[in-house]
């Protein structure tokens, strides 16, 4: 009776398939069941499973299942997973130092700035460093009030000692920068500002300059003492000068007693204008101004003082006095008024 | 009773034109494959006679096998 190749009941059954891997059958026989298996996937896929499993041969299938190719692979995740971990994190931490230094920097360039703005201002004040604005206390060893104190300070790291060696060249760089930047200030503000030569008479500051002598030499000779004691001209700049400026500014110190005190201090005053010395000047006046009071304080000291307090970079209080000038009528009235048109602000 | 096939003489016409299609089908397969088809479906050869006779591994005849009835079908089937 024919059977069609697909129909299940004419398979053959598990004893013929194993007898057909075994080879245990005749030619014939092994004809028929290989007729059907050319037609019927499910029986020569069960009689190639046989077989393999007659040769033991689960290569293709069982490649994976290994216990020590297992553990291997295993430890190659683990490995490249941690490795692939320690380099995100090192950029990481690269990357946040970097930004550290970098605003770091951007705090020293602000620092300085406001730095040469201050001395702009007052120019004997003493630049405050990073670390006095940031905590004053923590140089000190002193904790401020409801902190937590640290366990313990922190060993000092070399590549952190290399950032900060960076970033005190570069400090020192900017504070180099921002003297320049300050002299050339004060040079450009010497020459803006016109001069006077207190006698009621304005002149520029080369012809002031041209009266005073500009050689070492020659300055040292003006300032040897009475007794006429030679001294060598580095020797006597040094001494003379340190000794008429500390005498000056102990006089500033004591309270203005008689008439005669309050004319060495204008003394003082003048010479520390000729020096562009403005805050020493300023201060004298200001101080003989607040003895003697505005009656007795003649327009030219009134004229210096408002020039030392612009070159001091205290506009508000120069404008004062120019103010003062132009409203009194006096003869500096005209410069006054030019220099509160340049100088005040709106 | 004797048993005797008897086919009626329109179904023998079919039954020729049917089998020099067939040649003309296998003619048409590589010389491998023809072979391979000859022996298993006419000559009633199993895989294992077949790989002996020829010298060929088994794997190599079951995939001539296969891939000859493969192609005839397609033969067929274009034909139709």
């Amino acid at each position: 009776m024919y059977k069609p190749y697909n129909d299940i009941s004419s398979c053959p059954d598990h004893a013929q398939m194993d007898a057909y891997v075994r080879s245990g059958m005749t030619q014939d026989m092994m004809h028929r069941i290989e007729k059907h298996m050319l037609f019927c996937e499910m029986c020569s896929d069960y009689a190639e499973g046989m077989e393999a499993m007659q040769k033991n041969d689960f290569s293709n299938t069982l490649k994976f299942s290994s216990p020590e190719k297992n553990n291997r692979r295993r430890w190659l995740y683990l490995v490249s997973a941690a490795a692939s971990v320690f380099v995100v994190l090192f950029s990481t931490r690269l990357w946040i130092r970097r930004a550290d230094e970098k605003s770091a920097q951007q705090a020293m360039q602000q620092q300085s700035s406001a730095n040469l703005s201050r001395q702009q201002i007052n120019p004997h004040s003493v630049p405050f460093t990073q670390t006095e604005v940031l905590s004053p206390l923590e140089d000190k060893g002193e904790q401020q009030p409801g902190s937590i104190p640290s366990p313990q300070k922190k060993t000092p790291n070399p590549v952190q000692s290399l950032s900060e060696a960076v970033t005190q060249f570069s400090e020192e760089n900017i504070i180099y920068e921002a003297s320049r930047e300050e002299n050339m200030f004060k040079k450009n503000e010497i020459d803006a500002v016109p001069k006077t030569d207190f006698t009621g008479k304005t002149a520029e500051m080369d012809v002031v300059q041209q009266d005073i002598p500009q050689s070492a030499a020659a300055r040292a000779q003006m300032k040897t003492p009475v007794n006429g004691s030679p001294l060598s001209p580095s020797e006597s700049i040094s001494t003379v000068e340190d000794k008429q400026e500390s005498k000056s500014l102990k006089e500033l110190d004591k309270p203005l007693s008689d008439a005669s005190m309050a004319d060495r201090l204008l003394k003082s005053a003048k010479e520390f204008y000729n020096q562009a010395e403005w805050s020493k000047a300023a201060r004298c006046l200001q101080k003989v101004l607040s003895k003697t009071g505005a009656e007795k304080f003649d327009d030219n000291n009134r004229w210096m003082l408002a020039n030392s307090l612009l070159r001091m970079g205290n506009l508000v209080q120069a404008i004062e006095q120019y103010e003062y000038l132009v409203k009194t009528g006096s003869v500096f009235k005209e410069q006054s008024s030019d220099s509160i048109r340049k100088y005040k602000i709106p | 009773m004797e048993f005797s096939v008897s086919v009626h003489p329109f179904e023998e016409d079919q039954l020729e034109l049917l089998l020099q299609k067939m040649e003309n089908y296998l003619h048409q397969l590589n010389k491998e494959q023809q072979t391979a088809l000859r022996m298993f479906f006419l000559e009633g050869k199993s895989y294992a006679g077949i790989a002996q006779s020829k010298g060929w591994d088994t794997g190599k005849v079951k995939s001539h096998i296969q891939n000859g009835k493969r192609m005839l079908l397609q033969l067929i089937k274009a034909d139709v």
